[in-house]
């Protein structure tokens, strides 16, 4: 077996501003307290401090060792939730004087997203962490082969589309369950005198097309003709041609999931601008590669990140600096 | 459906004779037909026209995402693509148009007016949860909306009940001071579906 942790990939996952996000702190006031005392003390803290958020992402206790041995420090509350004054006429008719002697600290402001944001903001104070298996983004050396024959394709493309006089940007869509082709494009701008026949708008475009075809012809095949042998036949019944379209309903139905670009990869020379990242939000792809970033309008990295926006309704991975030398030295640029 | 129509086109109607009518009102009241073209052809209702130096309607279009099988058929793609088909124009007179469109242009079709440079946009209502700056006819847009958002959609992979959705007819009146419309893209694009 090998292990897909030690593969260099190829790429690089665009995280979104969470995923980046350093360490951010607050204030919170903590106590030493002895071991015996923890129980009584978190029934105060949970039962009558007052608690301005959630602190749900950090541990109540931590456990500092030293060569005495060990002391506890308990998270009493952010400092934003009570004055010291208040808190210490609190802790005054609790009767925990003698057990409380508080400090300031900082904890995190932020629950960590990856396991590197964990591992350092777990320094300064205990973390609850799990991983989210969803952000996990290993890849087999087979499928990076698959997924470079792609990019290479594109990138193919882009050379054609510059031969042609086009901008040279290029890019294909794969439904990566069957590893299969499903619709290749360039940019046609020039040609077409059109500002928005970009590379990603064309091939959305002609996916569109083949699966309303595919859709009329289903149709079609559903609706009664009568017989034309025989006029005098009343009797409604599906033309014997039709069985072949029967079939593509059947193929249909089995991949029921073919709903716009759902669950299919892209690959695009150039990082997508705006409008069509924008477009492949609303027609749900599955991921995104791109090879070279676009400074000027690029929208998943560069100017926005649009696959990790709050206030949109479909989010997707999306990687960068796929096969970006051998862009770079094709001299394909846009 | 057909008496819902006609319903609409007479209080559009009505709403002329009541209120000062500006060029925009016109212009805007015809992407309102086309909106309601849209409903009627169980699409989300957005429509839009392109003007010609303040003057002459160019184009318009209309969402057709379920019919096209195509997430990105918005009513001002439809519209751009449709002047341009003509070939009686190039690209460069959007230069001279301006756009009305019934709901505020989303991410996508922002950015592409922006390469396309268009002169000016007005829209009736605001994207974010129909809220925002306001416009012209802006109620008659967001009840437009709403009537199609308590619809299933039958394209969706699994559509959503929504047996127990309600119509809202209320509607907040608009907070912000800020002059109905006009959008200027240099300064903001906003991202919302």
């Amino acid at each position: 077996m090998e292990d897909e942790s030690t593969i260099i990939l190829p790429f690089r996952k665009v995280p979104s501003d969470e995923e980046e996000r350093g360490l951010e702190t607050v204030d919170v006031y903590i106590s030493d307290v002895e071991p015996t005392e923890t129980g009584r003390v978190l029934k105060f803290v949970q039962n009558y401090c007052p608690q301005a958020e959630s602190l749900d992402r950090v541990k109540r206790i931590r456990k500092v060792t030293h060569d005495q041995g060990f002391t506890l420090n308990v998270l009493i509350c952010l400092t934003s939730s009570i004055t010291l004054g208040n808190l210490k006429l609190l802790i005054k008719q609790h009767d925990l004087e003698s057990i409380l002697s508080l400090r300031i600290h900082q904890i995190s402001k932020y629950p960590p997203i990856t396991r590197v944001q964990f591992e350092e903001w777990n320094r300064l104070w205990p973390i609850n962490f799990r991983e989210d298996p969803r952000r996990d983004s290993r890849f087999s050396s087979k499928e990076i082969e698959l997924l470079r024959n792609h990019m290479i394709r594109a990138i193919k493309l882009a050379d054609i589309a510059r031969s042609k006089g086009e901008v040279p940007v290029g890019c294909i869509i794969v439904d990566p369950e069957k590893a299969e082709i499903i619709c290749e494009s360039h940019d046609t701008r020039t040609s077409s005198n059109h500002p928005l026949r970009h590379a990603v708008l064309n091939c959305i475009n002609k996916i569109a097309i083949f699966e309303k075809t595919k859709l009329n012809s289903i149709n079609d095949s559903l609706t009664p003709k009568k017989r034309k042998a025989d006029k005098s036949d009343d009797q409604l019944i599906f033309s014997s041609d039709t069985l072949p379209e029967l079939n593509i309903l059947e193929n249909r139905e089995n991949s029921a999931s073919v709903y716009l670009c759902k669950g299919y990869d892209i690959f695009v020379t150039h990082e997508p601008c705006i409008t069509c990242s924008m477009a492949l939000v609303h027609s749900r792809i599955g991921r995104v590669f791109y090879g070279r970033s676009n400074n000027a309008s690029g929208g998943l990295g560069s100017y926005y990140k649009i696959h990790t926006h709050h206030a949109l309704n479909h989010h997707f991975k999306t990687f960068n600096g796929f096969l970006k030398d051998q862009i770079e030295m094709l001299m394909i640029d846009c | 459906m057909n008496s819902d129509t006609s319903q609409t086109i007479t209080r559009i109607a009505d709403d002329s004779e009541m209120i000062d009518e500006t060029i925009h009102h016109k212009f805007m009241r015809q992407a309102l037909i086309i909106a309601q073209e849209a409903y009627d052809s169980q699409e989300v209702p957005v429509g839009c026209v392109f003007v010609l130096d303040g003057e002459t309607i160019i184009g318009s279009g209309r969402n057709r995402t379920n019919e096209t099988c195509n997430g990105t058929r918005h009513a001002e793609l439809e519209a751009v693509d449709s002047i341009l088909s003509t070939n009686k124009y190039t690209s460069d007179i959007f230069r001279r148009c301006t756009l009305y469109v019934t709901v505020e242009p989303c991410v996508m079709c922002a950015y592409a007016l922006r390469q396309l440079e268009i002169k000016h946009v007005y829209y009736g209502c605001a994207n974010e949860r129909f809220g925002g700056t306001g416009g012209y006819y802006r109620e008659e847009s967001i009840m437009l909306l709403r009537k199609f958002f308590v619809r299933e959609n039958e394209n969706a992979p699994t559509p959503k009940k929504k047996i127990n959705r309600v119509l809202k007819t209320e509607i907040k009146p608009i907070v912000s001071l800020i002059p109905p419309g006009c959008l200027n893209f240099c300064q903001t694009i906003k991202l919302c579906t």
